[in-house]
């Protein structure tokens, strides 16, 4: 149902195959959060798988060891911004998994604050996902997630929880915090799974 | 959750006035919008001539059944959709919204539509509302609601 708009040509750029539809490349890095932004120490963060079998539980020390891995990803926001080839440190989520066993398909994330988003267990194993500590060669600050988020940079990037602290593995899909307000379950960037 | 499913919608601009030296208020109709509570957003999407399209996301100055809609736009001068909105559109032309978005940042006027119980409570208390810059356009959608709500003035 599109239709033009009168006068506006837009200033684009070349059409960059990188850029998903919607999205408009950023420089910076912009800050969107619900709720206030938590000031958590390494000494006492911990992370916590819990299956239908038990709970698995790393502390920042027994996580570094697992051997974290520096890796370049796009990331891309549902609010129609995008970052290219952004460096990142952190501990592939293969790694927990290996200690790990599940029947389950799905996950929910959680983080300090409450804070919930569900993922298929799927797409954040075979080195799609990463529990992430250092963005461009930084620690993460607290506004951006820090000590710790969850990086799935294949997806829109509210599956990128901030602060978090486990997963829980799930039989069925169920919608986190921004899927139970409007946004989409699954969020692909590239087919605009934006809203519901 | 939202009361109605989420789609695009044709808006007219009724108006376009400064709102301050870099805003501008740009009041629409759109007389497929089902209304929204004070605090949610929507999606603007242009598209040229040649079929090129540009789409960002705003917040909504307005609450409440349509189908008039109000944004508030501050210009950024390096950016590509605000400074068309701020200088360029004029009373008449077409645009597309998709919305209303968003279901977490609202301050429900009433107990009828609190998303969450703490949030219904808080309604019956003075709360203040801060913000910088643009992010005044949903606080003032809120205030309007709740005023409306409280048949009394809070300017």
């Amino acid at each position: 149902m599109s239709f033009v708009t009168r006068g506006f040509s837009g200033r684009r750029r070349e059409p960059d195959p990188a850029v998903p539809p919607g999205q408009t490349l950023v420089e910076d890095w912009p800050v969107l959060s619900a709720g206030v932004t938590p000031e958590v120490s390494t000494d006492d963060w911990d992370f916590t798988i819990v299956t239908e079998h038990g709970r698995h539980m790393w502390t920042w020390e027994q996580l570094q060891a697992l051997g974290p891995e520096d890796v370049v990803v796009d990331i891309h926001c549902v609010t129609h911004w995008s970052k290219l080839q952004m460096p990142w440190r952190g501990v592939s989520l293969d790694r927990l998994f290996e200690e790990v066993e599940t029947e389950h398909d799905y996950v929910m994330a959680h983080s300090v604050g409450g804070y919930t988003t569900n993922l298929p267990l799927d797409e954040v194993l075979d080195g799609q996902a990463w529990v992430a500590f250092e963005a461009e060669g930084e620690p993460l600050t607290p506004e951006h997630g820090g000590p710790a988020r969850l990086l799935v940079p294949h997806l829109y990037f509210w599956k990128s929880a901030k602060w978090v602290r486990g997963l829980t593995t799930m039989a069925s899909d169920e919608p986190g915090f921004w899927e139970s307000a409007g946004y989409h379950m699954h969020g692909d960037p590239w087919t605009e799974e934006r809203y519901w | 959750m939202n009361a109605s499913r989420v789609t695009w919608h044709t808006a007219t601009v009724a108006s376009a006035t400064p709102e301050t030296p870099s805003a501008r208020r740009i009041v629409l109709d759109v007389p497929t919008w089902p209304g929204n509570r004070a605090g949610a957003h929507l999606d603007v999407r242009l598209t040229a001539e040649d079929g090129y399209q540009a789409t960002r996301s705003y917040s909504i100055a307005s609450a409440g059944e349509g189908p008039r809609v109000v944004l508030a736009v501050d210009e950024v001068s390096t950016g590509e959709v605000s400074p068309f909105l701020v200088h360029d559109l004029r009373t008449g032309d077409r645009l597309e919204l998709h919305g209303p978005l968003g279901a977490y940042f609202l301050w429900p006027p009433s107990d009828a539509e609190g998303a969450h119980a703490t949030a219904a409570a808080a309604a019956a208390a003075p709360v203040q509302l801060v913000a910088g810059g643009p992010g005044v356009v949903p606080l003032y959608a809120m205030a309007t609601a709740r005023a409306a709500s409280a048949g009394r003035r809070t300017e």
